[in-house]
């Protein structure tokens, strides 16, 4: 298989844990990670899983890298199975090289669909190992073996372990920091990984998060107070985040009986000045419709987070897709112009919740954010996202009306709102269409009126550089949005450095539609690859509809459950590229 | 049928006469005005003007209760507990006999109806009473109403009785929402 | 059966009233329902806008724009859920919710059974007339199995009729009262003291659609008083309500369960703890 080369790309060191249930595989990733992240690395770490709830194998995946990185490459460095039972079914996700090291435990028959994709097999004693330790776990050896490979010192790994062990108490951390020791010794008649650079990032301030916490915490730096929810994978971390978060903040997080109840307690509570958010996946998301419709036309503000997984129907919940984009952009009825954003990294769920919440308050419609599986339970190592402050807008409110009109018509189109407890300032909210006193109408005045200022509020708006990601320069461009962007950026990046200049433009605002800006994004461009993870390429035809496009456009759309990889991308450009 | 039973008007004060009699025209004003209102927006303009008329006709005869109760502290009656019969309560009579057709002989006959109840009304409280000045007063208020049901009458017969089928409509009722 | 109070009402039932003229058909029991609602309003003398009046869809959901309160007229079946979210993030409203049987206990039962079940302190009116008004007269959950006036059902739905107030109560409603739109000044009182009782308090009031059903004018000659008290013995309740006819009026259940009420009050004031936990 042709993969990406070398030169240019981001130095990093790949690793991929495998286990079934009870081996800890996830344990080991995570602290790994966090060795790595204290050592001054950056890094990332997703999980796949088989459908058992409990007992089920799992693969621990990582990258780590002195520089950011947010995006698994082609192939795996180091493959290491704690056991091997149905490891074969993680082959499709974990792609080795003839260079790639697989390291099973000694005595154990690796699968030959595993077997067959690397020659430098080893075998180390990890069960053993840990046979011989009182209280000793196979995982913990792995960790002390993976730690020594990459060069991780002893003591980094031991205080990560403590700390993160800390409630299990003396005797466990004990056993765990034994097997770490003795896990560092048996990797000595391994072969050298190879080399990525020193890890610098010590004095910077990182953090370790997830893309489903970053968008509860950008909800949360956004004024989010209210959140009503169903339970739904992948969104359901933002929800366990923020449940205990808003509390602290004077918030509440209401589990509700279904999402037709959630997205109408956020209207409640909106409606009551709370600025208010759901998370949810594309069935919630199916089901919410209705109700978001009513957000708009009664012109009450709110964020619906809709962390994508792999559709239609139930789908595939534990993987990514980037195939809501639909349902999201056009699952309203009737004209309903609303807000469709779209975080591009794990550290940008924060701006983009939060500037999400921003332009929901100050635009009184409801934002879709399109979050996905990937970016959301992806742990990543970041540094810190900068603090925003929106200095204008907010939700505009009416003081001591005379005559008051909730949907008042004016040059703006946004009416200032009256909240509950006003004196003088009583309205009735309404999802009929409605004078702009809000009095139920069905004339025609009324009717274009009150869709002129819905749909005028949101064009009018300045949306500033916040509209897209862009990059780079030259006659070739990569159009692309979400979690797509980080595959895309590690291949132009390899372009780049072979002295090919490529444009990336990474949509973060989907709706309303920003031609001209993209037009000007796009200026000299002859040729433009769209990239997303999605079989019916719905993005491709969103830009088609509602963009004109310079030059020749192909489409590069790829579906779940695998992620795009960088060097698919890579390759389409460059094929394209010496034609 | 009210929850609170029907019993008869023990009032013994000048005060808690007028107090009810204020509730009773001042309902009777409102309720003229929703009928008023139900019909224009029903395109009756027939009944809707009877109705306006019938409201102002019965404002003017609160104003009169009003002026007798001057200076005096009239109590709060809550609503349940108003000491009258559903007869003169004619939101729980005759509510449900509006009708977006109704025609002015109907919507007279509702108001006849509304004083000939008032009428009873008051001169049972005078009776029962032991308070000369409360009966004084009844008496005054149901002759008030028996004047005004006889201009209802007269005014009634210049209407024709509507025909068997006046409630015929050949559309069927608009469905909505 | 007097108070005397020491100055004159400063508020009146009409005070409630936002001046939009009711697109009901005249003669419709939602007006009773409107006006006892008002005198409710102006008896517990509450500031206009300190109350808010959720409704769904439906001829008896137009209510709220016939109130001068704070109202919002959202979505077929989904009052409950608005007004629970805004009670949640506003406890210092009186919020009330009001729709029909069609979308309170077909399209919204749900809500209804959960709203029940969590005991945020709202009032809901649910407007029974047995039969979808706006729709042009289809049974609803309430509508007796053979009721065959509906094109949609010829030969009548043949199905059982729900039982609202015996659902409301297993579920964990914490009030529940029954009214009649013909008697409009003692569904006054059940909706004063719903809304004085903490916790959810579910008011049905049997309200006759005229264009649909009139012979549901009738019911004004079968309501009666409930002849015994509230009782706040849930299983006394059940038997009760287990027998009843649909026709008793008045309070027949007060519970004294705790109202569902987070906690509001913030105990930081900036984010850097929060986010201290991010940092490696
Ligand atoms: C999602 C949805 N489905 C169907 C409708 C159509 N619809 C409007 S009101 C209604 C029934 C109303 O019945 P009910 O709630 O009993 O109120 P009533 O009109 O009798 O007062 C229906 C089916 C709708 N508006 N929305
Ligand atoms: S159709 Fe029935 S419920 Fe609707 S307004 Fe008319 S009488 Fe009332």
């Amino acid at each position: 298989m042709a993969t990406i080369p070398q030169t240019g790309i981001k130095p990093s060191i790949s690793i991929a844990i495998l286990g079934s249930g009870g081996s800890g595989v996830m344990t080991t990733g995570s602290l790994l990670l966090d060795v790595a992240g204290r050592a001054g690395w950056y890094g990332m770490m997703t999980r796949s899983a088989g459908p058992q709830i409990r007992g089920g194998e799992a693969a621990a995946l990582l990258r780590l890298s002195p520089q950011p990185t947010e995006t698994h490459k082609d192939h795996f460095d180091v493959l290491l199975a704690l056991d091997w039972l149905n490891a074969d079914r993680f082959v499709s996700e974990v792609d080795l090289n003839a260079q790639s090291l697989v390291i099973g435990d000694e005595g154990k028959v690796m699968p030959g669909a595993i077997a067959g994709l690397s020659g430098n097999h080893f075998e180390l004693p990890l069960s053993g190992t840990a046979k011989s330790i009182k209280g000793g776990r196979i995982n913990m050896v792995a960790l002390g073996a993976l730690a020594a490979m990459i060069g991780l010192t002893l003591e980094d790994v031991i205080k990560v372990l403590t700390q993160s062990l800390q409630r299990k108490g003396p005797e466990a951390i004990n056993a765990s920091i034994s097997g770490i020791q003795a896990g560092s010794h048996i990797v000595d008649s391994l072969p050298a990984l190879p080399t990525i650079g020193a890890a610098q990032a010590t004095g910077r301030n990182r953090w370790s998060i997830t893309g489903n916490e970053a968008t509860g915490l950008g909800a949360i730096r956004g004024g989010i107070r209210f959140v009503a929810a169903y339970p739904i994978t992948p969104a359901t971390e933002v929800l366990e985040w923020m449940a205990p978060t808003l509390q602290k903040v004077g918030g509440v997080l209401v589990q509700a009986e279904d999402e037709l109840a959630s997205i109408n307690h956020l209207i409640g509570s909106s409606f009551g000045g709370t600025p208010s958010m759901t998370a949810t996946s594309g069935p919630g998301l199916s089901l919410m419709t209705e109700s978001i419709g009513l957000a708009v036309a009664s012109e009450t503000p709110l964020v619906i987070v809709d962390v994508m997984r792999g559709g239609p129907s139930t789908g595939i919940p534990t993987k990514s897709e980037q195939s809501d984009l639909n349902i999201a952009l056009y699952g309203l009825h009737g004209d309903a112009p609303h807000l469709v954003v779209a975080p591009n990294s794990v550290g940008d769920c924060v701006f983009t919740t939060q500037w999400a919440t921003h332009l929901a308050e100050t635009l009184q419609t409801a934002c879709i954010m399109l979050s996905d599986q990937f970016m959301g339970q992806t742990r990543a190592i970041i540094d810190r996202p900068a603090d925003i402050a929106f200095v204008s807008g907010g939700r505009q409110l009416a003081s001591k009306p005379d005559v008051y009109f909730r949907y008042a018509v004016n040059d703006s189109g946004i009416s200032p709102m009256s909240l509950p407890g006003t004196p003088d300032g009583q309205y009735t909210g309404d999802g009929l269409e409605h004078s702009p006193s809000g009095t139920p109408s069905s004339r025609a005045d009324d009717h274009i009126q009150q869709l002129d200022k819905r749909k005028r509020k949101l064009d009018q708006f300045n949306y500033g550089d916040h509209w897209a990601l862009t990059e780079g320069s030259g006659e070739m461009a990569v159009i692309t949005w979400g979690s797509s962007t980080g595959a895309v950026q590690e291949a132009l990046a390899t372009l780049r450095a072979q002295g090919q200049e490529v444009r990336l433009v990474s949509l973060r605002l989907l709706s309303p539609i920003q031609p001209e800006r993209l037009q000007r994004a796009l200026q000299g461009v002859r040729r433009i690859l769209v990239v997303e993870q999605c079989h019916g390429a719905q993005f491709y035809h969103y830009l088609r509809a509602f963009y004109q496009l310079p030059g020749v456009v192909k489409s590069m759309a790829i579906p779940g459950p695998l992620m795009i990889k960088p060097s698919d991308i890579y390759h389409e450009l460059q094929s394209w590229e010496s034609v | 049928m009210s929850d609170t039973q029907w019993q008869a008007p023990g009032i013994n004060s000048k005060a808690e006469l007028l107090a009810q009699a204020t509730i009773m025209l001042d309902e009777m004003v409102e309720r003229y005005e929703m009928y008023a209102d139900q019909m224009e927006v029903a395109n009756n303009p027939e009944a809707t003007k009877l109705f306006i008329w019938l409201t102002e006709k019965q404002s003017q005869r609160s104003a009169i209760v009003k002026q007798l109760s001057a200076g005096l502290k009239l109590p709060h009656i809550k609503p349940w507990n108003y000491n009258w019969d559903d007869a003169v309560n004619l939101q729980t009579q005759d509510n449900h006999v509006a009708h977006y057709l109704m025609q002015p002989y109907q919507v007279l006959a509702l108001a006849i109806h509304v004083e000939e109840s008032a009428i009873t009304f008051f001169n049972d409280v005078a009776t029962e009473t032991a308070d000369p000045e409360v009966t004084r007063i009844a008496i005054e208020i149901a002759k008030d109403a028996h004047v005004f049901a006889d201009v209802l009458k007269k005014k009634q017969r210049q209407y024709p009785e509507p025909e068997p089928g006046w409630d015929d409509d050949p559309d069927p009722p608009l469905v909505q929402e | 059966m007097m108070e005397t109070a020491t100055s004159c009402t400063p508020m009146k039932p009409k005070d409630y009233k936002s001046g939009v003229k009711p697109v009901w058909c005249p003669g419709c029991g939602d007006f009773s329902v409107l006006m006892a609602l008002t005198k409710a309003l102006a008896e517990m003398r509450l500031a206009a806008e300190q109350v808010a009046l959720i409704s769904g869809i439906g001829c008896s959901s137009r209510l709220p724009a016939y109130l001068n309160v704070y109202g919002f007229h959202s979505v077929h079946g989904r009052a409950l859920p608005v007004a629970t979210g805004l009670k949640i993030a506003r406890p210092d409203l009186t919020v009330l919710a009001a729709g029909g049987d069609g979308d309170g206990f077909s399209i919204g039962g749900n809500h209804f059974m959960h709203s029940c079940r969590r005991n945020v302190d709202i009032t809901y009116i649910v407007m029974d007339n047995q039969v979808y008004g706006m729709t042009k007269g289809q049974a609803s959950p309430t509508t007796d199995p053979d009721w065959d006036h509906s094109k949609l059902t010829p030969g009548g739905t043949k199905v059982n009729p729900y039982y609202p107030l015996v659902i409301a109560l297993a579920s964990g409603a914490n009030f529940i009262a029954r009214a009649s739109s013909s008697d409009p000044n003692g569904a006054a009182k059940v909706i004063v003291d719903a809304i004085r009782h903490p916790g959810f308090s579910f008011v049905h009031i049997l309200s006759p659609c005229i264009t649909f059903r009139p012979e549901q004018r009738d019911w004004k000659k079968m309501v009666r008083p409930a002849p015994v008290e509230a009782t706040s013995n849930p299983v006394t309740a059940a038997h009760r309500l287990m027998t009843d006819d649909n026709f008793f009026l008045g309070t027949l259940y007060k519970g004294n369960r705790p109202p569902y009420q987070p906690d509001l009050t913030p105990v930081i004031d900036d984010l850097s703890s929060i986010e201290k936990d991010f940092e490696l």
